[in-house]
């Protein structure tokens, strides 16, 4: 993984030193809070419903051992005793001081992390696929991609004072576990008829309160004109973006309300006079030396002897489940990838405490390469482990209450932080999240139901990614009462699609018996268990599942639906 | 956020700036306790309870109205009407084992 050179470890020093001053000047009153707010938002500092809340960011999902255990330290420290992992494969602690934010940074420094641009109208944390480098459906790692663009967007004055924020994803593998196509830019890397490295390049994709699907620019981009072309579009975001209405103000809209192809023009004017005039951002060296940083690891091989995986499947149910769920196959032979779940029945969705955090760090460091994944799903992996040393690393998981078996089951919900601690939120998320695992705990159960992606967002910025979920549940306030939302056949990967409204919201106590509902049509109306709740709703519609959840009755309300 | 209201019982909260834990405007300053918010029941001292709030960017970021009940004499209990507000009064609205548990006084 990338390693900060000398510049690097600088620069987020003088970044500490410089917010320091500016939490100072804002103390004595040299600062009004309006001139402070975009600084601290530039610097990950949010005002949330209890506290300040700190977004570090994790560079597309990626840390190593001593990382993760700095996490736990700052958590117990400076906040209460764990932090929250988000659907952008960033951490977030909830408890934050002003007076510590400094002391705070300045130990994120000490690892090589920082909390720069995960707010405010800037390129926030560039996402990546979390198997990167590990996967063996993958055409080309993403990941230098991804450092190659953060380096770039770091502190880039032109770019700082964007419209709106603007979020970019890349994915390595025809199998998109980035969301690209709800990305402001997702990159899909592919190759030529000639097998020459580029990029698709999608645009103008999203979802909050207007989602939409992105658009492809360039179906083929050359790897070396990457740079070049992702600055032509910011430049015509810049200067074309709404300013005047903060709700319209992402390329989304812009793409939308000019067209694609009308964009696409400004865009490739645009590179075509950058190409022309400027020199490139990126001689070969940088690429190389940055794509160095992500050499694989030296792979142990395989010792056809050591039946230490197998043997333990076979004796151990408990073990052979989690293998089922958990694992994901490494290109390698005899390795695996490992998806921690932070979805135990009862817990909040993507939060881990100190302890679990160093649990996972000494597991990485002794049987994982040194390597962690943050997953958009608000999982863990360790994307490259011997699957001879499973039972044991399976054994400390349950230790640490981290081995729950329920990776793509209906337990695995995305949920946002939502009324319980955001300030935007208009329901309350984690219980709701909660409800539902208990209630489908039951493992066989579960895995008869197969891959369900439940979503759950606690207000209409759809930090929860409810419309690209299976089933996906939207929180809103009706005259002052929560009441949830149901939308169906959504889907998040490269078949992306946005779920469909069911109809009327249901009250927090009526969600869990909705979703019975939904799930008894859907097993009493799927082939056979290979087909899935999603492959089930494309093949028979909305109507089976519309009719489970109301009846068949038209009552006005959902007349008008 | 709520704008002042006539005929609606209203207090000011902010987040305090150093700590970020909810306080309540009282007759002369803040307070982490409900109890001691100074309670508006027309616009207009609504509107100046805001404002002193507002201007007070030395102690509290981010102050708003909202509206609450407030029971009989003697207790005076003052409630927040909205679920938000009591959710700011009594921290996330679920048990994690391994969480601390949230404390007014600890702020």
């Amino acid at each position: 993984m990338y390693r900060y050179d000398e510049f690097d470890t600088a620069f987020v020093r003088d970044r500490v030193a410089r917010f320091r001053d500016q939490v100072a000047r804002r103390i004595a009153g040299h600062l009004t809070e309006d001139e402070f707010k975009p600084l601290r938002l530039q610097n990950g500092l949010y005002l949330q419903l209890h506290a300040y809340m700190l977004r570090v960011a994790v560079p597309y999902g990626t840390l190593n051992s001593r990382q993760m255990r700095q996490l736990a330290m700052i958590a117990e420290r400076w906040d209460r005793g764990y932090g929250h992992f988000t659907t952008r494969q960033n951490i977030q602690f909830n408890w934050t001081r002003l007076a510590d934010v400094g002391d705070m940074l300045e130990a994120l420094a000490d690892v090589g992390m920082h909390a720069i641009q995960t707010s405010g109208n800037c390129i926030r944390n560039v996402t990546a696929d979390h198997f990167a480098g590990a996967a063996d459906d993958e055409i080309e790692d993403p990941r230098p991609t991804a450092e190659l663009l953060r380096q770039w967007s770091t502190d880039h004055p032109e770019f700082a004072f964007l419209p709106r924020k603007f979020k970019i994803a890349v994915t390595g593998s025809p199998n998109d576990r980035a969301v690209t196509k709800a990305h402001d830019i997702g990159l899909r890397m592919v190759r030529d008829a000639a097998g020459a490295p580029g990029y698709e390049v999608i645009v103008g994709g999203g979802l909050g309160r207007t989602p939409m699907i992105g658009k492809v620019l360039r179906a083929f981009l050359p790897k070396d004109d990457l740079l070049a072309y992702v600055e032509a579009i910011m430049r015509g975001y810049n200067l074309l973006g709404r300013r005047d209405n903060k709700y319209k103000a992402r390329i989304k809209i812009l793409v939308h309300e000019m067209s694609a192809e009308a964009f696409a023009d400004v865009v490739e004017r645009e590179f075509d006079h950058i190409k022309r005039t400027a020199s490139s951002p990126v001689s070969p060296d940088v690429r190389a030396r940055i794509e160095a940083y992500f050499a694989a690891p030296a792979f142990a091989a395989t010792n056809a002897a050591d039946t230490r995986f197998d043997d333990r499947r076979a004796r151990d149910p408990a073990f052979r489940a989690w293998t089922v769920q958990n694992l994901t196959p490494h290109r390698v032979p005899g390795y695996a990838i490992a998806t921690i779940s932070l979805k135990a029945i009862g817990a909040a969705p993507g939060d881990a405490s100190a302890d679990q955090m160093r649990a996972i760090a000494d597991l990485a460091e002794r049987f994982g390469h040194d390597e962690i994944r943050i997953s958009h799903e608000q999982n863990v992996v360790l994307p490259h482990v011997r699957k001879a040393d499973l039972p044991e690393i399976f054994d400390a998981l349950c230790n640490a209450e981290l081995a729950t078996a329920n990776i793509g089951l209906i337990s695995d919900i995305i949920a946002c932080p939502g009324m319980d601690y955001c300030a935007l939120a208009t329901a309350r998320s984690i219980p709701i999240a909660h409800d539902i695992a208990r209630h489908f705990a039951a493992s066989d159960y579960a895995r008869t139901i197969g891959e369900m992606k439940i979503k759950i967002s606690g207000c209409i910025n759809a930090c929860g990614h409810h419309h690209v979920a299976h089933i996906g549940i939207l929180g809103l306030d009706r005259r002052g009462v929560e009441n949830y939302q149901i939308t169906l056949g959504g889907d998040h990967t490269e078949t992306l699609a946005l779920g469909d409204r069911a109809g009327p919201g249901f009250g927090a106590d009526e969600v869990v018996p909705a979703l019975q509902r939904l799930i008894d049509a859907y097993l009493t109306e799927r082939t056979d268990a290979h087909e899935t709740f999603l492959m089930a709703y494309r093949r028979l519609g909305a109507e089976p599942f519309k009719t489970a959840l109301y009846g068949n009755a038209t009552p006005p309300e959902l007349a008008a639906a | 956020m709520a704008k002042a209201r006539e005929g609606v019982a209203q207090i000011v909260s902010a987040n305090d700036l150093m700590t970020g834990a909810v306080v309540y405007a009282t007759a002369h300053g803040w307070s982490h306790a409900i109890s001691d918010a100074a309670v508006a029941h027309d616009a207009a001292t609504a509107d100046a309870l805001l404002w002193r709030a507002t201007a007070d960017e030395a102690t509290v970021v981010g102050p708003y109205l909202l509206e609450v009940t407030v029971s009989a004499e003697p207790s005076r209990a003052i409630t927040p009407a909205h679920v938000r507000e009591r959710l700011r009064l009594t921290g996330p609205s679920f048990d994690a084992a391994w969480q601390h548990p949230v404390t007014k006084a600890a702020a």
